[in-house]
């Protein structure tokens, strides 16, 4: 018997003009198919998916809102969502940071002087 | 909109909208700029994927070198798609293209999990930006092998070929799904339905079809036998033709 088409597929919930922009920008390329738009499309949803669900597994049980520390949590342990690292680092206190700041300087200061130690040492020999 | 830490924060998110440095677009587009084109007030312009000359809000009044209107603040009456491009010519991208709606994130992030749940605007925020990072990310694997294979279209190949390598080979099954379904309806809607007595794996019908990206099936009854024959038009991106026939009873 004819069947024109078979189940057709949920519509994309999210604006598959912005998707295009933002793949244009991004990429030096001449043309995007329109497959490839819907299929970034859906492969955006299934992340978003993904990263709340992973997120709201890091949420511990007293809190209800999912927030910013989890999505970074995630990101920290997932291989594949290394490239968000940047994106999503951890928030630290000024405290910690000032004191990171601190340890990186002394440690420079240290290798500084062993390199001119070891100038010292070869021009003596 | 969230700048990434580099070291230099406060240990707050800041809000910012400076996002031209450090922004993966404007970088890629700055490495074309060799003997960059200089506007009528001596400005200095960016030149964008397609070559359109670009200039800086302060650059009022001077005109782009291949017509496209640029200058000023362009940020009102803004439209997606393609008359877009005619907006690019201000800056790289307005910070509301840059990212997708945020309602339709959080209506996503939602079902995602429990309903009693609250998801903080930060995060709601933050995801949003690590949205267009992921799609940056993955068009721009799928270019480069696009670029390495000589194509000059990103097809949905590509794609799913990207997600693989780039460690989201889950997605791979659910997207081929979806492809198919999505090649189906395209069908259903474009295609037209033909009906004839020739028996099973005919493959005449190519000659029927135009030469746009369309897919059309052609439902062929004999003796009581469907045989359903997709056939694909060659497409000259592609370059290839594809016909395969299935048979149901």
């Amino acid at each position: 018997m004819a069947e024109k088409s078979a189940t057709k597929s949920k519509p994309v919930v999210l604006p598959m003009a912005r998707i295009k922009t933002i793949m244009r920008s991004s990429a030096e390329i001449t043309n995007i198919g329109q497959e490839s738009v819907y299929l970034v499309a859906r492969a955006t949803e299934l992340f978003i998916q993904h990263l709340a669900t992973e997120a709201f597994k890091q949420d511990p049980e007293t809190t209800d809102t999912l927030a910013y520390g989890d999505l970074a949590e995630v990101v920290n342990d997932a291989d594949n969502l290394q490239f968000l690292a940047d994106v999503i680092p951890k928030k630290i206190v000024v405290r910690d940071y000032l004191r990171m700041v601190r340890q990186q300087e002394e440690e420079k200061e240290k290798a500084k002087q062993q390199s001119l130690q070891e100038e010292r040492e070869d021009t003596d020999s | 909109m969230y700048r990434p830490m580099d070291g230099g924060g406060e240990g707050q998110m800041d809000q910012s909208t400076d996002h031209t440095a450090d922004d993966t677009g404007t970088l890629s587009m700055a490495v074309h700029l060799e003997g960059t084109p200089q506007g009528a007030d001596g400005t200095q312009g960016l030149l964008t994927n397609d070559y359109s000359y670009v200039l800086d809000d302060s650059a009022a009044g001077a005109s782009a070198n291949d017509g496209i209107a640029s200058g000023g603040d362009d940020d009102g009456g803004h439209k997606d798609g393609d008359s877009l491009r005619e907006h690019v010519g201000v800056e790289p991208l307005q910070e509301q293209d840059r990212f997708l709606p945020i309602h339709n994130i959080s209506r996503i992030m939602r079902k995602a999990i429990p309903k009693k749940e609250k998801i903080a605007k930060d995060a709601k925020e933050c995801v949003q930006e690590c949205v267009s990072e992921f799609i940056s990310f993955i068009t721009s694997e799928a270019s480069d092998r696009c670029h390495q294979e000589k194509r000059k279209t990103i097809n949905g190949e590509d794609i799913l070929f990207a997600m693989s390598t780039l460690g989201f080979d889950s997605y791979v099954e659910p997207l081929k799904l979806y492809l198919q379904k999505y090649r189906e309806s395209m069908k259903g809607e474009k295609g037209g339905m033909n009906t004839s007595t020739t028996g099973a794996g005919d493959e005449s019908m190519a000659s029927d079809l135009g030469a746009d990206d369309s897919f059309t099936a052609n439902i062929i009854s004999t003796d009581g036998q469907t045989t359903m024959t997709y056939t694909y038009p060659t497409q000259v991106q592609m370059g290839q033709q594809l016909q395969f026939t299935g048979m149901s009873s």
